[in-house]
């Protein structure tokens, strides 16, 4: 593992960010953390480098504590965080410049290549660019010394969705090379690349799975029955986002298989005209979860 | 990588280090171009004001240079990257020396040269300067720095810290009755090392906590925590421990060896005019000041309790030659026959305007080459000094004193001379406008004297006009302080004329072409102790005569 949580406390005051988190990155996946605003994503990550310290429990990176991270692992950690400030009064060229000689990895083709795949003026101020400019200026800043591991907190938030792909782009060329662990709350974009995912809810995680699995365990379902399904029929808890219309009844099965779901189907119902399986895009997948949550959560 | 991190803090920073420099060299042309004298009002008032306008700029840009990557927080983007702490703190603190304390240094060295030092005077004053600053502006503006993000923030947190100590110093100043111990007398420079030192050895405490472990919260409460650290050492250093560490550096402590006090009622009761108490064997004070000719007439007063002074008669021998004896600090208990405490307390003296004397010259010679015969006064609350007024009691004193030996004299030519050195500073002198003074100026880079004395003489047959002489009570060994004048300006004016006295000065207006203006500086050689015991005696017969009222 490139990153792990053990166990992970952090409060701020009486609010706790993190409750026990555990949660393990495998060595060259491209891992999203996702969950609500607020879920506890950032500080985590925070936690990891070192930014803040845990109030119980130890995250490790590259083999050590995150407490204990030196300027010999900063050389191989890249970090993008919307939240992140560089130095407004530097030029782009000016910045690159002084971080340059840091590391000993860093490849002045892949400076080259970045700043004309992601179109960055040199001779302009840190603090005259754009929010788009300047997510990919921490791109810029974050890939050319190609980082065993690759840190993303939101880095799309606020972004049009020209920027979106360019830097999506960006990432897409490095994935494979190098560990990605992303933030996000919006899982549309990051879909087409991320290989594991975990889903962060109040500081701990629900759930922690390879993205092919959960894919494979994941199904919208439309059941047609010849007439109205009782509402008396007690449904399993694997089946979520439960919605009935006229005969029809549709729902997310986050336990399917492909030989167990009809038989699960017939036990329950009968007069079965048709069912209609189809695969659930992640962000559905996220956002039904999220709602399964907070329904479990409110209820007393 | 140091070389590196403060390359990129000269480019981002050096409009500002140039202005900071450029407040360097005006502060330092203002000090040249307002002359000795200091003539022009307006150039004096902007050489009064410089220097502060200065220390603030310097300060501003130590705390910038922090700020470039400031230690507070989590969204920095160095944070994350590969750049080692102490490197970095090495690049601030190069930074800090080399740009903000490197036109500093330069422009002490132009003004201590501009002013006609030497070489090797200016090289010492520069790098005594240097070191004060950098001890107690910059390395505290760089511990405020680490836990700010921002100027604002910093002046925000300093302006906390200055409430704070404010209110604390108010509170316990109302609490307590009596004034701190060291305060005013010329001891006070080692509670003002110990402020010093502890404002340093926070700074120095902040810097790697910040840096190699990031802990702002626990640094802002040492440095609160400092505010009141800070009001306890200005209320609490101890008086005899101080006493004992000054008298373990003083120069010649067996100087005093033979100086005896002792109690002689045949001197019987002091008679004075009402009015003004004396002070000591000098006729008149004058408490100099940088850029302030103005005389400030040293007399006894009272603190805010009303006391009554009791004037015992004392002999004091074994003074040498030409030395002067400074009284620091007085205690004394009132002791009943059966060997209870009436009273104790300790005597205080106060200075009618400007800063508060605590202490007065008993002694001055070659003109006493005698044992001399003094006044020195007890003050006791009225309603303590009422009760016990006819009692016979015992009474135990303790005088805390100094002993300040002449230094070499500065002599030059009552009109338009010029002369000085390297341990006292340069003066100049001219007769002034209104042509019954001889205005007298100096500058010196080092620390001023403890005393001073200084007179026209007349060269031919050496007569003297009565002469000035001024006390800073300041005892310190060396001078590492802060202050924004490089160079301290001070100043008399010596009368030679005088329409009130019926003769005329020995040196006057014709004799002043062949004479000369002698400053005598004085320094503390020894401190001692010495105690008197009287077994019997009434308050009541050692009041003055003519009824000098206390309070």
């Amino acid at each position: 593992m490139i990153a792990a949580f053990h166990e992970v406390y952090r409060r701020y005051g009486k609010h706790s960010a993190l409750k026990g988190l555990n949660l393990s990155v495998p060595e060259g996946s491209a891992f999203a953390l996702v969950g609500a605003n607020g879920a506890g994503k950032t500080t985590a990550i925070k936690i990891l480098l070192n930014l803040i310290a845990p109030t119980g429990g130890h995250a490790n990176v590259l083999g050590i504590d995150s407490r204990a991270l030196s300027p010999r692992e900063f050389a191989r950690i890249g970090y993008v965080s919307e939240n992140q400030s560089l130095p407004e009064r530097l030029t782009v060229g000016e910045y690159l410049n002084y971080l340059r000689p840091f590391y000993p990895t860093w490849d002045r083709d892949r400076e080259s290549q970045l700043l004309r795949q992601l179109r960055l003026p040199l001779d302009r101020k840190i603090g005259a660019l754009s929010h788009g400019m300047h997510m990919k200026m921490l791109l810029l800043c974050a890939l050319p010394f190609r980082p065993a591991l690759l840190v993303l907190d939101e880095p799309f938030s606020g972004l049009d969705p020209l920027v979106r792909d360019e830097l999506l782009e960006g990432l897409i060329e490095e994935a494979g090379s190098m560990t990605v662990l992303i933030s996000s709350h919006d899982l549309a974009e990051i879909e087409g690349f991320i290989t594991h995912l975990a889903f962060v809810d109040s500081g701990r995680v629900l759930f922690q799975e390879d993205i092919d699995d959960l894919s494979a365990r994941h199904r919208e379902v439309r059941v047609t029955l010849d007439r109205e399904p009782s509402s008396s029929v007690a449904l399993p808890d694997t089946w979520l986002d439960v919605r009935r219309s006229g005969s029809v009844l549709s729902f997310i099965d986050t336990q399917f298989t492909e030989a167990g779901l009809p038989h699960r189907i017939a036990a329950l119902f009968s007069g079965i005209r048709d069912i209609s399986i189809e695969p659930v895009s992640l962000r559905r997948t996220f956002t039904t979860l999220a709602r399964a949550t907070q329904t479990r959560a409110s209820s007393p | 990588m140091i070389w590196h991190i403060f390359r990129k803090d000269c480019r981002l920073l050096w409009p500002l280090a140039v202005t900071v420099a450029l407040l360097q060299a005006v502060n330092a042309f203002l000090s040249v171009a307002q002359g000795p004298f200091g003539d022009s009002a307006e150039l004096r008032t902007l050489a009064m004001v410089f220097p502060y306008v200065a220390c603030l700029g310097l300060m501003a840009l130590v705390a910038v240079a922090v700020h470039q990557d400031p230690l507070p927080g989590t969204t920095q983007d160095w944070l994350i990257r590969p750049i080692r702490r102490r490197d970095l703190l090495l690049a601030k603190l190069l930074f800090v020396v080399l740009i903000a304390h490197g036109p500093l240094f330069l422009a002490d060295i132009a003004e201590c040269a501009g002013s006609g030092f030497g070489g090797n005077t200016c090289l010492k004053s520069a790098l005594t300067d240097g070191l004060s600053k950098f001890l107690l502006l910059s390395l505290p503006a760089m511990g405020l720095a680490t836990v700010t993000r921002s100027l604002a923030e910093l002046i925000g947190g300093a302006l906390a810290i200055v409430l704070l100590s404010g209110g604390l110093l108010l509170a316990a100043s109302l609490m307590m009755n009596q004034p701190p111990a060291l305060s005013t007398t010329g001891l006070v420079w080692i509670r003002e090392q110990l402020i010093a030192m502890l404002f340093l050895c926070v700074a120095v405490g902040v810097l790697p906590l910040q840096y190699f472990r990031r802990a702002t919260r626990r640094s802002r409460g040492l440095l609160a925590a400092t505010a009141v650290a800070f009001v306890l050492v200005w209320f609490a250093v101890p008086w005899k421990p101080s006493f004992n560490l000054q008298a373990s550096v003083a120069e010649d402590p067996a100087i005093s060896s033979a100086v005896e006090f002792t109690f002689e009622p045949k001197i019987g009761r002091l008679q004075r005019a009402s009015g003004t108490l004396p002070v000591g064997g000098f006729d008149r004070m004058q408490v100099t000041r940088p850029l302030s000719n103005q005389p400030i007439t040293v007399v006894r007063g009272t603190d805010p309790v009303r006391t009554v002074p009791v004037f015992l008669p004392l002999q004091v021998s074994g003074v040498p030659e030409a030395a002067l004896l400074m009284l620091d600090r007085v205690e004394f208990r009132l002791i009943d026959a059966d060997g209870s405490t009436l009273y104790s307390g300790r005597s205080r003296f106060y200075s009618e305007n400007g800063p508060r004397i605590n202490a007065s010259a008993v002694s001055r010679g070659p003109e006493t080459p005698a044992p001399l015969r003094t006044h020195e006064a007890l003050f006791l609350p009225s309603n303590v000094y009422e009760k016990l007024k006819d009692r016979s009691v015992r009474l135990e004193v303790e005088y805390w004193l100094s002993l300040l030996q002449p230094r070499p004299s500065v002599v030059l030519a009552a009109l338009d001379g010029m002369a000085g050195n390297d341990r006292f500073g340069r003066c100049v002198s001219r007769a002034d406008s209104d042509g019954d003074d001889i205005e007298v100026s100096c500058q010196t880079p080092t620390k001023l004297p403890s005393c001073g004395e200084v007179y026209l003489q007349n060269d031919s047959t050496g007569e003297r006009n009565p002469p000035l002489a001024t006390c800073l009570f300041d005892y310190a060994p060396y001078r590492l302080e802060f202050t924004p004048h490089r160079l301290t300006r001070f100043g008399v004016h010596l009368p030679f004329v005088d329409a009130t006295r019926s003769d005329p000065f020995p040196v006057d207006g014709p004799k002043l072409s062949h004479s000369s203006v002698v400053i005598v500086p004085f320094e503390a050689q020894s401190h001692f102790i010495r105690r008197v015991a009287i077994p019997q005696i009434r308050l009541a017969d050692w009041r003055p005569l003519d009824g000098v009222q206390g309070g």
